[in-house]
């Protein structure tokens, strides 16, 4: 009876063993195979679009689109080519108006991000935002600015971040009223973000967030402030000295420093006496 | 008739490749891509290329050895370096090996264009 049990027992665990086996052989396969065929789309994407780049207006053969169209009608198979296209746009530089709009459009991948941007999901909609803005479809700004409060923080992180890659210093309007926290890592994001956006000539946005009850806004705005020498700020952000916050106070003395530092007067060493003699005689402060 | 120029691509990626090949093509040049360390060897041979863009890093090779290579078989070649770096140093000490300019990514093709016309 026993030796029945124990064969029994080896069987099975030979069954589990070679299932395990086949399983194993067949993910490796599926993702050979899965790789290959990432390979060929992100090929043809790169050779049409690479030869289409002197064309005002693209046109791409039928042929890649029906390809392109067919692996999107996979599961997952937009993020394979919303992947391949933000990869290709890091290879090569191409304007805001020329990011690869005519191919997005023509097989749909736009249409198929936005329905990610309905998903009930908060993951499904963090990841159509990220790739809503890092390929540049800027249609689908308007519904980043519901998640920049929202209770997931990968959410409203790609929210935020979605909302200054398209409004720049704008953005700044769709955080005045958060309450959820917000870390330092996506700080130094919205900064990079920022770099890339010329300077407006009105900082009423990072005013307002001064102002504001929150804490980790305030922050954010002293940290623009002072990575930006946003000197105008001086009258909101010397206040924040005083501040129970010992983050707030910290970054308003490091703005302070940085506003002396820069009103200081230049000491000129070597005394060219040209310079000093024009520099003063301008000033009527001195009789040669 | 318009002599084509002939360009040679030296980079592991093959998107990289594929793109810079079909836009140059479409600015009538001939272009040959190597991959891999052999394939470089045996295309630097020829001596054929007016413009050379390669990566600073390909596998079986340094960067320095690299354009070494490209200098001492291709003597009438512009070098193009491509790097995901955008350091002073670097560029200074690739320049110095002979290279004529240091791309870096994102390229701008318009510039890529202007530099190898």
């Amino acid at each position: 009876m026993n030796e029945t049990r124990l064969q029994y027992a080896i069987l099975l665990v030979l069954i589990v063993f070679i299932i395990i086996l086949i399983s194993l052989a067949a993910s490796v396969f599926v993702r050979k195979k899965r790789s290959k065929r990432l390979q060929r789309i992100k090929i043809i994407l790169a050779t049409s679009i690479g030869s289409q780049l002197k064309n005002s207006e693209p046109s791409y053969p039928t042929k890649i689109i029906n390809i392109l169209k067919k692996e999107l009608k996979l599961n997952y198979g937009f993020m394979a080519i919303a992947n391949v296209l933000v990869e290709l746009q890091e290879i090569i530089l191409l304007p805001q108006t020329e990011k690869p709009m005519a191919i997005i459009n023509k097989i749909g991948l736009d249409s198929k991000i936005f329905n990610k941007l309905k998903s009930k999901n908060s993951y499904k909609i963090a990841l159509a935002i990220k790739y809503s803005y890092e390929l540049g479809i800027i249609k689908h700004c308007e519904h980043f600015k519901q998640y920049t409060n929202h209770k997931n923080v990968n959410l409203r992180r790609e929210a935020q971040l979605g909302l200054f890659v398209f409004e720049g210093w704008g953005g700044f309007k769709y955080l005045s009223n958060i309450t959820q926290p917000m870390s330092l890592w996506q700080i130094i994001r919205i900064m990079e973000v920022l770099e890339k956006h010329p300077l407006p000539a009105s900082l009423v946005q990072v005013k307002n967030m001064l102002c504001s009850k929150h804490s980790d806004t305030i922050i954010l705005a002293l940290y623009c402030a002072n990575h930006f020498e946003l000197v105008t700020l001086n009258n909101e952000i010397l206040p924040c000295l005083d501040s129970g916050n010992e983050r707030i106070s910290k970054l308003a003395v490091q703005f302070k420093l940085m506003l002396e530092a820069k009103t200081r007067p230049k000491v000129i060493v070597g005394g060219d006496k040209e310079i000093i003699l024009k520099t003063s005689t301008s000033n009527g402060s001195i009789y040669t | 008739m318009v002599v084509k120029k002939e360009v040679l691509i030296i980079n592991e990626n093959h998107s990289v490749t594929a793109l810079l090949k079909s836009y140059l093509v479409s600015k009538k040049c001939n272009v040959t891509i190597s991959h891999t360390n052999t394939e470089f060897l045996l295309a630097i041979n020829s001596n054929r290329y007016s413009s050379i863009i390669t990566d600073i890093l390909l596998v079986g090779t340094s960067g320095l050895e690299l354009i070494n290579t490209i200098k001492n078989n291709s003597t009438k070649s512009k070098v193009f370096v491509l790097s995901h770096m955008d350091q002073q140093v670097q560029k200074e000490m690739i320049s110095e090996l002979g290279a004529i300019s240091f791309l870096t990514f994102p390229i701008d093709l318009g510039y890529l264009n202007s530099v190898i016309e």
